[in-house]
């Protein structure tokens, strides 16, 4: 269970959170959705410790996470798929997804010598491989090719894919949706819900309000850094407020 | 200039070319990762040579382990510089980290004219095999540069083998391409700055010691040796290792010719001005092409 406690970010005089908390319960899908600005992508950057809290505290199951830099939090079970993805254009895919199994390289700095071939063969990087390879077999069919040279909907497959290579007990999604075409979204969303059935917990930030409730058990409504609304998908899609605010419908 | 001198200005060309090259990846390795342009880089080649010079001749240390050693304590060295006086200043910027390395290169080129016995004199360690020539392609070779070219040249097939096929040769890389997302796979970047900073300096001190028997050492050698290894990451952009390569080898041998032309008044006194020629021309060249860079971004 993922839990943020009034969590406080400010950039200089610029307060971004204000005391925002959520709870993300084991094998759920939760969505966090909300305006441009409103401080979704901070919470996240928060979570997966690239922004330090002012105060606040965040707990993945009974493990402290504020206070930690963002390799240590990958390390204790966050997978972390970032806004535009960061990928490493310059790797190949196959590199890209080996980098995500590094983790076992901090656990085993010995086997971070390992000639890489070695490396993916050990039974543990080797089975998330498969498994990645399963979810999506274009990255299995491209893996030799430069990952910069892939289409947007293929990198945002590849960005999903290195997160899970490090095994995550809670995947973090920030608008894996940007920039691609409809179609693909809905590719996107429908592996997301095969990933929460297969038993993964996932806390997705999304632009598109509508498509993210429509798969989400859970959502959250942010504004100016705190969470305003909060209830289940479904109380969500019938909020009057956010039904005016954030799904383009007015009330009638 | 004839065939044989040409030949034999060639390899002395190569010979100085690839200590240059191997400066030169110890450059744009601590560039790639960290931004930074370490100075004190050139310390490390002079490091090398003094130390291996201490160990035989005033330790008494035979040869091979005291060769080993001399690189070994130059890795410790560039380990501590790390984390002592780059790691520490961790909230400033590249430009203050880079001017640290300078103070660093200082530091040691004090420390180096002061604690060895034979103060500020230029010292000769011994040749690794003899010195009597082999007669190669009409030209006459000091073993000693066979030995520097055949170091070098394995040392940057291990430096590549190494940054290709293990896993912390492709997390340098993810931190050379970013360092933010290199840390959100779970890659910690100070780490791979400190791996860097070993890194650069076994090249330093591994150079040092293959070179100063033929070249000679002194406490003050590090400035003109990090300046020509300098050259050759400017070469490549201070991104690419091949380029860097070619760059140090290509500034070797043209010095080395530039020398044995007879150009009247000039003398080999001007073999240095060549290098920073070089220098500056790249400077302006790339100056501009960074503007156009930046305007691009």
């Amino acid at each position: 269970m993922l839990r943020v406690e009034k969590a406080f970010v400010s950039y200089g005089r610029v307060t971004a959170l204000r005391e925002a908390s959520l709870v993300v319960n084991d094998g759920e899908l939760v969505t966090l959705i909300g305006a441009n600005g409103a401080g979704k992508s901070t919470l996240l950057n928060a979570i997966s410790g690239v922004v330090r809290l002012k105060s606040g505290d965040i707990w993945l199951d009974d493990r402290r996470l504020s206070g930690l830099p963002s390799h240590k939090t990958i390390r204790l079970g966050l997978g972390y798929v970032p806004e535009g993805r960061r990928i490493f254009g310059d790797m190949s895919v196959r590199d890209n997804l080996t980098l995500g199994s590094y983790f076992e390289c901090a656990r085993n700095p010995l086997s971070a010598l390992l000639y890489v071939g070695w490396f993916l063969r050990r039974p543990s990087v080797q089975s998330n491989l498969e498994t990645v390879f399963r979810l999506f077999p274009i990255l299995k069919e491209r893996q030799k090719q430069k990952a910069g040279s892939l289409s947007g909907g293929e990198q945002q497959m590849l960005a999903i894919a290195r997160a899970l290579m490090a095994s995550p007990q809670i995947l973090l999604l920030d608008e894996p949706s940007l920039g691609l075409a409809p179609t693909l979204v809905k590719d996107i969303l429908k592996l997301l819900v095969r990933l929460r059935d297969e038993g993964l917990t996932i806390l997705l930030v999304e632009q598109d309000a509508n498509a993210a409730l429509k798969i989400a058990d859970r959502g959250y409504v942010m504004e100016r850094g705190m969470i305003t609304i909060e209830g289940t998908a479904r109380e969500l899609l019938g909020d009057d407020r956010v039904r005016q605010a954030y799904l383009g419908k007015t009330v009638a | 200039m004839s065939a044989d001198q040409f030949v034999q200005y060639f390899i002395s060309g190569l010979t100085m070319g690839s200590i240059y090259a191997i400066v030169g990846l110890g450059f744009t390795i601590i560039y790639a990762v960290t931004r930074i342009i370490n100075f004190a880089q050139g310390e490390f080649v002079m490091l090398g040579g003094m130390l291996s010079f201490y160990l035989i001749k005033s330790a008494g240390i035979p040869l091979a382990p005291a060769l080993i050693l001399s690189v070994l304590i130059t890795v410790v060295i560039g380990a501590i510089m790390y984390l002592l006086a780059i790691r520490t200043a961790r909230h400033a910027s590249v430009v203050s980290l880079i001017i640290i390395t300078i103070g660093a290169a200082v530091f040691f080129r004090g420390i180096a004219g002061e604690i060895f016995p034979w103060g500020v004199d230029i010292v000769r360690p011994p040749y690794f095999t003899g010195s009597q020539s082999i007669a190669f392609l009409g030209a006459y070779v000091h073993p000693q540069a066979f030995w520097i070219i055949g170091t070098t040249v394995v040392v940057m097939i291990l430096l590549h083998l190494f940054l290709t096929y293990t896993m912390v040769g492709k997390a340098l890389k993810a931190c050379a391409i970013s360092p933010v997302s290199a840390s959100m796979v779970g890659i910690n970047p100070r780490t791979m700055a400190l791996i860097a900073f070993t890194l650069a300096a076994a090249l330093g001190g591994i150079s040092g010691v293959v070179m100063a028997p033929l070249t000679l050492m002194s406490y003050s050698s590090g400035f003109m040796l990090g300046l020509k290894g300098f050259v050759a990451a400017s070469i490549g952009g201070f991104k690419s290792p091949v380029a860097t390569v070619i760059g140090g080898f290509t500034l070797g041998i043209v010095e080395s010719l530039a020398v044995g032309i007879d150009w009247g008044p000039f003398t080999s006194a001007y073999k240095d001005v060549i290098a920073m020629t070089v220098l500056l021309l790249i400077l302006l060249i790339r100056s501009g092409r960074l503007a156009e860079e930046e305007r691009m971004s």
